[in-house]
């Protein structure tokens, strides 16, 4: 077999193959046998990340990671073009994570495997006022899972767990950072909590 | 039915901070309470009050049942002296209101230890100025030693009771957080005052206590420790060894209360940096949505439908590391991955195709390649010549009469006149044959075999115009 001279799992390049020639991003974790484990794709390509590049490369794709601890494969003279996918992606997290405040929810749900976001409170944080303002402007569809569920679910953004909620994968969180933490605050945080020790 | 004496107690133990304050007062002046001032006993009452909104009645009540006369009619008082204005409680109330006072969080803030400060300063200040030079026997050495170790163990028994409550109160501070989920946002008022309180006791009292009890803080001169240490080291130089091992396990306890004291912090300080940082994160995402939203409502048009932002607007900026995120469909798959310039002119394109040639070859696919034309150019000249020869040859070939077997009557004739004549030649000489005649087909097969080779052929027969 060909696969035996690269040294690189068949049936793993395989699900690899198909995650990322239908647009979806390979987790550190994935939702596997109803629990949260380390995925074998990933594994997989972390272990030959090398090999997959250039085979990847001779097909005209480049493989990019995201934060070290997820991937998805591009095409280096089309980045540009494929853009909007990454402002929905970015839209919608933070309509979820402000919308989970609104219902008297911290953004922790988001990211325990215990617990995670259901669809209805999805579809309640799409009905309120200003993030269907802000859907309608990015002509992102309402209910807010039925544009959760293309865009961050089938991309591999989210998991979902066996109850049918869901949850931030490895991108997902990366993407929570880089979209919140990573804006500069001065002078806003409210300091009446902090100690003087 | 409840008796006056029952109701006043009931009072007491309401109103007890009224008491507390009192103890309060009198525990920085004397060892043991004895009797209060019945002026500052009243002046506390009064304070109280003030303090308390309380409204006209229950004041009236409260004034009335915690009277000297109304305690004293009630048995509650262990004596009223009147005339040097004092009076005591009951042994056996003041106990239990003392035991309820060691169940809450003396004020030992910074006031209190700054007077602490002042007490050791003033001892230091007699002693160290001696250097060692004391008259033992003397009431005012004698005074200032006793004076000395009051102080200190004063010090000791208020940290120590301090820390007591200090653990005290942290563990019912934490079981009440604990109750609470901090992934929700919206707290209880149990859970929102006890972190009030959490943040108030780490304030005034956790926060001064280890300065006070601070090691490192020895090396200032204000420090109190360093001041109780000097005056332990000067004694054991001097040869006071007994005060100096007393004073010695005092600061000792006293620096080992500040690890008690360490670890209560950290774990009140831990519920306090989670909703630190949970406001502060929902700060953030409340700033970064707003500006989005800004973003929507700026480009709303007249009928508030809006126009659609552009995915590379630079609020987008952040979302860079999934640009190129795409399903790579056949659609997207088969697209061309050269693209070449939209432009009119060829020379980017013939520029390019000059640069890829050698690659253009290389990986060009295998094509159908023409036919031979069969003969190489000697084989034609060859072949050419052999025609003429034939041609020469059929220049005497009898074209009239009848002949019944044109290739037989050919191949003899061939055969006779020309020395190479070889069984294929007969096509090539019936084409010299005159066309003035008319040759006939017919079914006829015949044979004729030369130099091992044979022709079979449908016999042809050549009939001259005239017949």
């Amino acid at each position: 077999m060909i696969n035996d001279y690269l040294e690189v799992d068949p049936f793993a390049s395989r699900m690899i193959y198909k995650d990322f020639i239908s647009g979806k991003i390979i987790n550190k974790y994935e939702i596997l046998e109803g629990e949260l484990q380390p995925s074998p794709k990933f594994k997989e390509l972390m272990g030959n990340l090398d090999k997959y590049q250039y085979l990847y490369d001779l097909l005209g794709f480049e493989i990019r990671s995201i934060g070290n601890e997820s991937f998805f494969v591009t095409r280096s003279d089309r980045i540009e073009e494929y853009n909007e996918i990454a402002a929905n992606i970015q839209v919608l997290i933070l309509c979820i994570a402000r919308g989970v405040y609104s219902l008297g929810v911290a953004s922790g749900i988001l990211f325990d495997p215990t617990s995670g976001i259901s669809t209805k409170m999805l579809d309640d944080i799409g009905e309120l006022e200003e993030q269907k303002r802000i859907l309608e402007a990015c002509k992102l569809k309402r209910p807010l899972s039925d544009s959760v569920v293309p865009i961050l679910l089938n991309r591999g953004i989210m998991l979902q767990l066996p109850s049918g909620r869901y949850l931030l994968s490895q991108s997902g969180r990366f993407m929570f950072n880089q979209i919140i933490l990573k804006e500069e605050l001065t002078g806003e945080l409210d300091g009446d909590t902090t100690t003087d020790s | 039915m409840d008796t006056n004496a029952q109701n006043t107690l009931v009072l007491i133990f309401q109103h007890v901070d009224i008491f507390f304050t009192m103890l309060d007062q009198y525990s920085d002046t004397k060892k043991s309470i004895i009797g209060f001032q019945i002026s500052a006993y009243e002046s506390v009452i009064s304070t109280y009050v003030d303090k308390n909104n309380f409204n006209k009645q229950d004041i009236q009540r409260l004034r009335v049942a915690l009277s000297i006369k109304n305690l004293d009619e009630c048995s509650l008082l262990l004596f009223v002296d009147e005339s040097r204005g004092q009076f005591a409680l009951h042994k056996g109330l003041l106990q239990t209101i003392q035991n309820l006072d060691s169940k809450r969080i003396r004020e030992l803030g910074q006031p209190d230890l700054d007077n602490i400060y002042l007490q050791i300063k003033s001892v230091h200040d007699y002693f160290m100025p001696k250097a060692g030079l004391y008259d033992k026997e003397s009431d005012d050495f004698k005074e200032n030693l006793s004076a000395l170790m009051d102080i200190l163990q004063d010090t000791l028994t208020k940290i120590d009771h301090n820390v007591r409550a200090l653990e005290g109160s942290s563990k019912r501070l934490s079981d009440i957080l604990e109750s609470h989920d901090f992934n929700k946002m919206v707290m209880s008022d149990q859970v929102s005052s006890a972190l009030k309180e959490v943040i108030r006791i780490s304030k005034r009292n956790i926060g001064p206590t280890l300065t006070f009890l601070n090691e490192k803080a020895m090396t200032s001169d204000s420090s109190a420790m360093l001041l109780i240490r000097n005056i332990r080291e000067r004694f054991q130089s001097d040869g006071f060894h007994r005060e100096s091992s007393d004073i010695a396990t005092i600061e000792m306890k006293l620096l080992s209360y500040a690890e008690v004291i360490m670890a209560t912090r950290r774990r009140m300080n831990q519920y306090v940096e989670m909703d630190r940082s949970h406001r502060e994160l929902y700060n953030r995402i409340e700033h970064k949505f707003n500006k989005l939203y800004e973003l929507v409502v700026q480009r709303l048009d007249s009928k508030l439908t809006g126009k659609k932002i552009p995915a590379d607007a630079p609020f987008f900026d952040e979302a860079r590391s999934f640009r190129g995120l795409a399903s790579w469909t056949s659609t997207n798959l088969v697209g061309g991955l050269i693209e070449m310039p939209e432009r009119d002119c060829n020379d980017h394109l013939d520029e390019y195709l000059r640069e890829q040639f050698e690659e253009a070859e290389a990986i060009k696919s295998k094509k159908r390649t023409p036919e031979k034309t069969g003969l190489s150019a000697k084989e034609r000249l060859a072949k050419s010549i052999r025609i003429e020869q034939i041609k020469k040859v059929m220049d005497n070939f009898m074209q009239d009469g009848r002949r019944d077997d044109l290739y037989l009557d050919l191949h003899g004739y061939l055969v006779a006149n020309m020395p190479t004549y070889e069984l294929k030649d007969i096509f090539d000489a019936m084409h010299f044959v005159s066309r003035k005649g008319l040759i006939n087909p017919t079914t006829q097969r015949a044979v004729i075999t030369h130099n091992s080779q044979t022709l079979t052929y449908l016999i042809r027969q050549q009939v001259s115009a005239n017949d």
